[in-house]
This record gives structure tokens, C-alpha cells and sequence, in this order.
């Protein structure tokens, strides 16, 4: 539309005074459109920082909660070594009971022959109660369980690094969100014929990788043992 | 005598990951900063034996703290392994050419992060270890 009113107002036979008016009267109808388009870069460009505020917000409650779970594994963790220990020392009391009956055992001879029935039939009891073998075994199998416990625990608080990961790409995200309205402030005041100083949202900046990923594939960390592994090989040489 | 590590990271959250899962490998002398120029103050009044790094830090990023231990002050020969989010190739050469001793990309685990620390050890040897 444009090219055809610069055709018709500067066209040699004269006629461009009316081809000026109406591109004025175009620009006049702009004017309104553009002042909505302010209006809504403005509007858009005010919900940007409470936008940011609030990923920063999601990010707090996150690692708060993360160290929640972080003391409430270490708290589990205490505990089941509290156990594991207690274990250990039913299991050595154990041991020293069976060799004090051993020694008792000893000392038969010189019972009386009801003595020596009595006692035999205590020392048959005794041992039906506490099976060493089968006594020890059952205390290694709660063992065993407790360390899956112990283990599985500290799987849960490494897969926390998610925490972390996850906070980064949320501090990318503010990145380009404040990049964002920076360019849109900046139109903003071009607009109006001013020139614009932003100031950044934080007052300290924060520091990201935005390809940050919570990812278990090795093939990564395959890529930089060979990279490290061709740096050893020339420093050896 | 125990090996005392420094771990720096900006994350909470990965500070205290780190922490305990060199205390579940048997390392329970830790101290902690939350940017490289803190590390480096703290290396320079508190020393430590060990580096532990992250890349990405306000302030100070780790790489930048890596050039500076390894230019400046008591502790240029200190094993330094750093553990980031950065994977690409180029960010892995760029760390050993500031002489990292080793790199772990996030997440790791307490096993990787043994096998780093003694492959590290067997090649820069602490001598109180």
C-alpha cells in the first residue's frame, strides 16, 4: 500500500499533494494502533520481573525442600547404622554366651548325677533358643537389609542433584525472560524518544549453563574420560 | 591423617550432595565454599588438600578459581577434580588445559566420584594420606 501512495504522491503529472494527505491520514490511523501496542509491550513488559520473581521463588522452595529430604535421609541413615551397631553387639553378646555355656560344660564332672540331668537339659534348651548358626545367620540377613536401606537412601539424595540441574534451566529461563523485556523496555522508550537505562533485576548475577541436564546417559562422561585420557597420555610422554 | 577436601559449589543442595558422598567413601574432613573467590580465601587462610569444584559460580566461576590456584599462592600442585553440568567437548578441554587433575559431569555418583578421587590420588599423591 505504502509503494503505491509514494508512486501516486510523487508522480510528475502533479497529483502528489493528495497522495501526502492520504499517507498522513494513514500515519494519523496508526498512531492509535501503535499507542495499543505500547500500551500492551508495557503491560506485558510490568508482569516480566513478577514473572522472574517467581521462578526465582520456585527455585528457593525447592533446594528448602531438597535439604528437608537431605536431613531427613541423613537422619535415616543415623539410624540404621545405630541399628547395624546394635546388631553387631547382639551378635558378639551371642558368641559370649555360647562360650560361657561351653565352659560350664566343662565343669560337668563334678556335678551330681540330678545336677548333671538338670544341666542337660538346660544346656539342650539354651542351645535350641539360641542356635548360633541359625541366630548369627538371621542377624546378617537384617544386616544385609539394612545396608540395601542405607544404599537405597543415598540413591534417593544423589538423584537430588536434580535440585540443582533443574535450577539452572529455571535460571536460563529468567535469562532469556528478562532478556526479553530489556528489548521490549528498549522499543518502548525508542518509541517515546528517550533513551533507556535498565537495571538488571538481581543485584547479583547469577551464574548457569543452560544446557544443563538431568540425564543418567554415560556416553557423556565416556566423551571426557577420553579427552582426559589423551591429556594423561601426553603428559606421560 | 585424613585428607581435607574443599568443595565448591553455589548450590546448596550440591555442596551438601557432595559432602556426603565423600563421607560415605570414607572422607569426612570437608570444608565448603559457595563461589571460587571465597574458595580461594578460604584455601589461602584455612589450605586444604583436595579441590573439588563446580564450573558455573557467581563471583568466581571454577574455572577461573582453577587458574588462579594453580598461579598463585601455596597450593599449584593441589588435586583439583572438577564436577559440573558442562559435558560439551570443548568445555572438557578447556578445563584440562587450566589442569584440572579430573572432570565428573552431573549428575555422578558416590562410586564415580571414588574412582575419580583415586585415580587423582595415584597420580598427585598427598602425602599426609
Amino acid at each position: 500500500m505504502i509503494s503505491q501512495l509514494e508512486i501516486t504522491a510523487f508522480s510528475p503529472n502533479g497529483e502528489n499533494k493528495a497522495g501526502m494527505h492520504q499517507l498522513l491520514d494513514m500515519l494519523r490511523s496508526l498512531m492509535p494502533v501503535l499507542d495499543n501496542i505500547k500500551n500492551a509491550v508495557e503491560n506485558s513488559s510490568s508482569k516480566i520481573p513478577k514473572a522472574t520473581e517467581q521462578l526465582s521463588t520456585v527455585t528457593q522452595a525447592t533446594e528448602s525442600a531438597t535439604m528437608e529430604i537431605l536431613n531427613l535421609l541423613d537422619d535415616i541413615g543415623r539410624r540404621v547404622e545405630h541399628v547395624q551397631g546394635k546388631l553387631k553387639e547382639i551378635e558378639s553378646d551371642l558368641v559370649k554366651k555360647q562360650v560361657s555355656v561351653k565352659n560350664l560344660a566343662g565343669l560337668i564332672d563334678v556335678l551330681t548325677a540330678e545336677q548333671k540331668a538338670q544341666f542337660t537339659s538346660f544346656e539342650t534348651d539354651w542351645n535350641n533358643i539360641t542356635d548360633l548358626t541359625l541366630q548369627v545367620k538371621s542377624l546378617e540377613e537384617l544386616s544385609s537389609e539394612l545396608a540395601e536401606v542405607h544404599s537405597l537412601s543415598m540413591n534417593i539424595a544423589m538423584a537430588l542433584q536434580v535440585q540443582d540441574i533443574t535450577s539452572q534451566q529455571i535460571e536460563s529461563v529468567r535469562h532469556q525472560i528478562e532478556s526479553v523485556r530489556a528489548q521490549l523496555s528498549f522499543v518502548v522508550g525508542q518509541y517515546e524518544g528517550r533513551q533507556v537505562v535498565e537495571e538488571p533485576l538481581d543485584a547479583v548475577k547469577k551464574s548457569f549453563d543452560a544446557d544443563a541436564q538431568y540425564s543418567k546417559d554415560e556416553s557423556r562422561q565416556s566423551d571426557a574420560d577420553d579427552i582426559i585420557a589423551q591429556f594423561a597420555q601426553i603428559n606421560n610422554q | 591423617m585424613a585428607i581435607k577436601f574443599m568443595v565448591v559449589d553455589d548450590s546448596l543442595t550440591m555442596r551438601r550432595i557432595v559432602t556426603n558422598a565423600l563421607k560415605s567413601i570414607g572422607y569426612d574432613t570437608v570444608i565448603e565454599a559457595g563461589d571460587g573467590k571465597e574458595a580461594f580465601t578460604k584455601l589461602t587462610a584455612e589450605g586444604a588438600d583436595f579441590l573439588i569444584s563446580d564450573w558455573n559460580m557467581p563471583e568466581m566461576n571454577g574455572l577461573e578459581l582453577v587458574k588462579l590456584v594453580r598461579s598463585t599462592g601455596a597450593n599449584t600442585e593441589m588435586p583439583i577434580l572438577m564436577i559440573t553440568t558442562r559435558g560439551n567437548k570443548a568445555d572438557v578441554l578447556e578445563a584440562m588445559q587450566a589442569r584440572v587433575n579430573n572432570y565428573i559431569i552431573k549428575p555422578f555418583t558416590p562410586l564415580a566420584l571414588k574412582e575419580k578421587i583415586d585415580q587423582i590420588l595415584k597420580v598427585v599423591p598427598i602425602e599426609k594420606a
